[in-house]
């Protein structure tokens, strides 16, 4: 039995857990998809029904009927000889993706989580809309490209501009944040610019604190997250430093909407942020199916390394 | 000349204003451009092209030595301009290290695996203004031994029915004016710069980073992140950042 982690050189979540799998003697092998197809070979054949055959990386050859199960962890671009025209490297992209990604992914092996329901379960809208099927409590949202659609929705109410994807941009050759942001009279009295794009409105929740429940398998590490600080009290993510942490609970109904929300997903891990408002109630912000959990683990001494571990090697099959 | 430009790029650095390496290489080792004036493509290297964009006069000084001031990247390319697809003489000479930024030579290293072979020495070839499936998308050589196709397993599903990519980015545009930037952007703000880990590379027998001396990053970092904030989501395509190598 072998865990395959797919993740970048530099990941020290990675790199823990490969120290985990070795303190437990379970055979791993990590390759970044970088790597292919310069120093990672596949030799498949499809034989009655089932793909046979090694993935060799670098000096390390694992038999296909091997792998257990798939840790995925944001693994790099493919990289292709500089020869290549951006034609002939883009079609070799979609060969490599549906040829050793194909391959992979018909493995019978557990995959945590598989890149292809990351991908949709990353999407905002869609989380939503599963969030409030699972029962859970939500924002008022609204998306529009409209001007006049955001002054309707926020009249008479406090509401933040956020995202709806990455946060940030690379230009001026500086990276540039945008995190959430409280809608003031100057922002409502000069929307150019909202016409150009898709933007995610939400109404200010009154927040007595944040949590971050980070969930592998059926096993649950909530951490509450307290702001120290107006800006980190709008979003956490501005300083690391202003936060303080405990350890809440989890009511019973979130807990079993967030299990639902995983398997409508059919995700074995997701890392959910929501709001603890003054009345207690919990509010679903969004899940991070890929999201790090490396400082939130020491923040609260979670075991989060070694449930996945458990997981991984265990290897349930979907 | 390229004194100016390294005392711009290192004042750049000191400011926390130009990006390291890893993240420029994201990027081309080599923009092409078309000028308004003559309505040719130019090759212009990341260098000139910080130099540029440092004086803020929105002109770039081309391989060939044409003064570039750019068309706008929502125009279809004009012809490539002939002196800056012709080889250097660096080139010429096959010795591609003493042509390549030092930031490139840096990734170089961070390329070569720790017990591995040593990363080969490449002659950077000449740059071909390529198109990739859109108009408006330019993909350009990066002069790096290999080049980077992203989504490694996403499928297509993500794309949402789009067929191929609206652009690609350059690290060193300048935002729009208001009314042209998507309002979402206009609160965009540089983040602070992060702490600069140890050097280190890959160790293939155990499978983790090290630093210079053998031992495992993992030993030598705490819990919290490694940057006052993070920059990209969790979730998104490309490494996560709430994590302790958030920055480096």
């Amino acid at each position: 039995m072998t865990v395959l982690i797919l993740a970048p050189e530099r990941d020290a979540t990675a790199d823990r857990m490969i120290r985990e799998l070795a303190r437990r003697r379970v055979s791993v092998v990590r390759f970044d998809t970088a790597w292919f197809p310069e120093h990672v070979s596949l030799d498949a054949q499809f034989r009655r029904d089932h793909w046979d055959g090694s993935l060799t990386i670098r000096d390390r050859t694992v038999p296909l009927s091997d792998i257990r199960s798939v840790w995925y962890r944001s693994p790099s671009a493919f990289r292709f000889p500089e020869d290549l025209t951006s034609v002939e490297r883009q079609w070799a992209s979609n060969e490599a993706k549906i040829g050793l990604g194909g391959v992979l992914s018909s493995l019978p092996a557990l995959w945590v989580n598989h890149p292809a329901r990351q991908a949709d379960a990353a999407v905002k809208p869609v989380q939503l809309a599963v969030a409030a099927r699972c029962g859970l409590s939500l924002a008022d949202t609204l998306i529009t490209n409209s001007e006049a659609g955001v002054r309707r929705f926020a009249a008479g109410r406090h509401t933040v501009a956020k995202a709806l994807a990455a946060p940030a941009v690379v230009e001026s050759g500086a990276r540039c944040t945008a995190f959430t942001h409280v809608l003031g009279d100057e922002d409502l009295a000069d929307l150019r610019g909202v016409g150009v794009t898709a933007h995610q409105f939400q109404e200010w929740v009154p927040k007595l604190y944040e949590a971050r429940v980070t969930v592998v398998g059926d096993r649950f590490f909530v951490a509450g997250i307290h702001a120290t600080t107006d800006a980190t009290h709008v979003d956490w993510r501005n300083s690391y430093r202003d936060l303080k942490y405990t350890r809440p609970k989890l009511p019973a109904d979130v807990h079993g909407g967030l299990l639902k929300y995983l398997k409508e997903f059919d995700l074995e891990y997701g890392a959910f942020d929501m709001v603890i408002t003054p009345d207690g109630e919990w509010v679903f912000l969004e899940c991070n199916p890929g999201g790090q959990y490396g400082w939130i683990e020491d923040a609260i001494d979670a075991p989060i390394t070694g449930a996945l571990a458990d997981l991984l090697t265990t290897g349930r099959t979907p | 000349m390229n004194k100016q430009i390294m005392a711009t790029r290192r004042k750049l650095q000191r400011s926390g204003a130009l990006l390291e390496p890893a993240v420029l290489a994201g990027a081309a080792a080599t923009n092409w451009m078309t000028c308004v004036m003559d309505g040719r493509e130019h090759a212009v290297t990341d260098a000139a092209f910080a130099l540029g964009h440092q004086t803020r006069r929105g002109i770039y000084r081309a391989r060939c030595g044409h003064d570039v001031a750019p068309r706008s990247l929502s125009t279809p390319p004009g012809p490539p301009c002939t002196e800056c697809l012709a080889p250097t003489t660096d080139q010429i000479a096959g010795d591609a290290s003493r042509s390549r930024p030092e930031w490139l030579r840096w990734l170089t290293g961070v390329a070569r695996i720790h017990g591995g072979e040593p990363a080969r020495s490449r002659t950077r070839r000449p740059v071909a203004l390529k198109r990739a499936f859109g108009n408006e998308s330019r993909v350009v050589r990066t002069g790096s031994p290999t080049a980077l196709v992203p989504d490694p397993f996403a499928p297509t599903s993500s794309r949402f029915a789009l067929v191929g990519s609206t652009g690609t980015p350059s690290a060193l545009e300048e935002p729009s004016a208001a009314g042209v930037r998507p309002w979402g952007l206009r609160r965009a703000r540089p983040v602070h710069a992060g702490q600069v880990g140890p050097a280190w590379s890959y160790c293939l027998e155990r499978q983790l980073a090290v630093d210079s001396a053998g031992r495992p990053l993992i030993d030598m970092i705490g819990g919290d992140p490694s940057a006052e904030t993070t920059s990209t989501t969790d979730g998104e395509d490309g490494p996560s950042s709430e994590d302790w190598n958030n920055d480096d």
